[in-house]
């Protein structure tokens, strides 16, 4: 049964490394949008472009005087108002990509690591992960220890899957002091 | 017409295009509007059967322009026999409005109807506009001429028929699914069953004349929007502003009226003339610049003050025919 109790102690580790790819999600955004080539990454390179022209805009604005050249002003406020309201409409666009680009990070994620992990659990839940040796623990704990369904004296799937997230819970707070744990809700 | 790209300095495209029937006048405080369209007023009658000038501004001026007392009736200027004049206040109406529906004593929708006028800024203009407007239907004039009051007021006026008509729509929408009930309940309550019924009619009725006009003000053969400006800064600021803003509602405006341009004799002393005649002309090769496609209209500075028929109609003709100044440095 070793193959079981490495593969959801692997599942475990995953879902805790992986939590770091999810408060990452911009940086990562920006990195997909570098490489890989899409509708998104279009939308985000011109929109990057444009923000850049209409700060370009702006500050030949202020250095031209409204009174003095006024048709010119006037030209570079059309102009200005012009590219502003096409920015808007296009950040919004790719702010739709970023979040679906979130979204499908964050369910990638929970159906390889929580998804998969459920699926073991409820379909390995009769066999035991490993035994215990006998008559190391009262009685109550064995009872505990191999809940719901797996056979008395050994540790069930559910226990060891939680056992393990816990742990990897722990290890990456020490890891990353800062940061909040990764909550596995299982 | 010395240079073929410029087009002609003059507001005799507005008289030739024989299917306009609103004409707004529009700028700043001060900058001669109310000169300016009852001058244009004043050349459309040559060449219209009849014309009708309004004024929107709290601060009528056509009075003061004519010499003549204009109130809420179109009334005939004297001495024209096609040319009247109305004067309307925006927010007189709507008293009107209220009043009128709060003559059934202790009606709910009066209440409504005063809770509506102070909840939605402009409410109240917009529709004592769409009663204006319902009122200039049905009358047959050939063309009517808006003097409209100072900048921001005017773009509220010309944004009233796309805001109201999006907000009555909603309402009688939501009228059509809560009518029946609120009919119910109203009516156990008052004794009136029609009431909630004749007033969504009311509404209805006005949602189609507002409708109506909006279509008519954004078809370029029906409306235009004659600029007025003087040549400083802040006008011609304003007026780029209001020109960029007419767009975006999809008003046509393609006339700007420059006032009070002065052109001192060759070797006057006058130092202030000179000095603002320079700065004058430079605000005007900047709009000769900015505004190519527009028909710029230069109009002098006059040393009396242009009122009375016959004043007003000399001054008009400057707008058709373009003022040449004696000999200018």
């Amino acid at each position: 049964m070793s193959h079981l109790l490495i593969t959801i102690f692997l599942l475990a580790i995953g879902w805790q490394a992986t939590s770091a790819l999810i408060s990452l999600t911009p940086m990562v955004w920006s990195f997909y949008t570098g490489i890989v080539p899409s509708k998104a990454s279009v939308d985000a390179e011109t929109l990057r472009k444009q923000q850049a022209e209409v700060l370009k805009i702006r500050k030949e604005m202020t250095t031209t005087s409204s009174q003095d050249e006024f048709a010119k002003w006037a030209k570079l406020r059309r102009e200005h108002d012009k590219k502003v309201a096409e920015l808007e409409k296009l950040s919004e666009t790719v702010a739709t990509h970023k979040r679906k680009f979130g979204h499908a990070i964050s369910t990638t994620r929970w159906i390889l690591f929580s998804a998969l992990g459920f699926f073991i659990q409820f379909w390995h839940r009769k066999e035991p992960v490993f035994w215990l040796p006998t008559g190391w623990l009262p009685d109550y704990v064995e009872w505990g220890l191999c809940f719901p369904q797996a056979p008395r004296g050994s540790v069930s799937v559910n226990v060891w899957s939680a056992c393990t997230a816990v742990a990897a819970g722990l290890v990456s707070g020490w890891l990353k002091p800062n940061a909040p744990t990764g909550n596995r809700v299982v | 017409m010395a240079d073929l790209d410029e087009l002609e300095p003059t507001l005799q495209n507005i008289i030739d295009q024989k299917t306009l029937r609103w004409i707004f006048v529009g700028g700043k405080g001060g900058v001669g509007k109310t000169t300016t369209s009852c001058s244009l007023a004043i050349q459309l009658a040559k060449a219209r059967k009849s014309v009708l000038i309004i004024s929107t501004d709290p601060a009528h001026n056509l009075s003061d322009a004519f010499g003549q007392k204009f109130g809420k009736e179109a009334r005939k200027i004297d001495g024209f026999d096609n040319l009247s004049a109305m004067e309307i206040d925006p927010s007189g109406s709507m008293q009107e409005l209220l009043e009128s529906s709060e003559s059934g004593q202790g009606n709910p929708l009066g209440g409504m109807m005063q809770d509506l006028a102070f909840s939605i800024p402009g409410v109240d203009e917009a529709m004592s506009f769409a009663e204006v407007l319902k009122q200039v239907k049905s009358m047959s004039y050939d063309t009517i001429v808006f003097d409209t009051a100072p900048t921001g007021h005017t773009l509220r006026f010309l944004q009233f028929p796309t805001v109201l008509e999006k907000a009555l729509g909603k309402l009688s929408q939501l009228s059509g699914r809560f009518g029946p009930m609120l009919n119910g309940i109203m009516g156990q309550g008052l004794g009136g069953p029609s009431n909630v019924d004749e007033m969504l009619q009311k509404m209805e009725s006005m949602r189609e004349t507002i409708s109506e006009v909006n279509t008519q003000f954004k078809n370029p053969d029906m409306t235009t929007f004659v600029c007025v400006c003087i040549a400083e800064f802040l006008s011609l600021y304003e007026t780029e502003r209001m020109i960029q803003e007419l767009t975006s509602y999809e008003i046509d405006t393609h006339c700007i009226v420059v006032n009070q341009l002065l052109y001192p004799k060759k070797g006057s002393e006058c130092e202030q003339c000179n000095a603002r005649r320079k700065m004058q002309k430079k605000y005007l090769d900047q709009m000769t610049e900015l505004y190519e496609d527009f028909n710029v209209v230069k109009m002098p500075l006059l040393t009396e003050e242009v009122r009375g028929k016959d004043k007003l109609e000399k001054f008009s003709e400057m707008l058709i025919t373009p003022f040449v100044p004696p000999d200018v440095e």
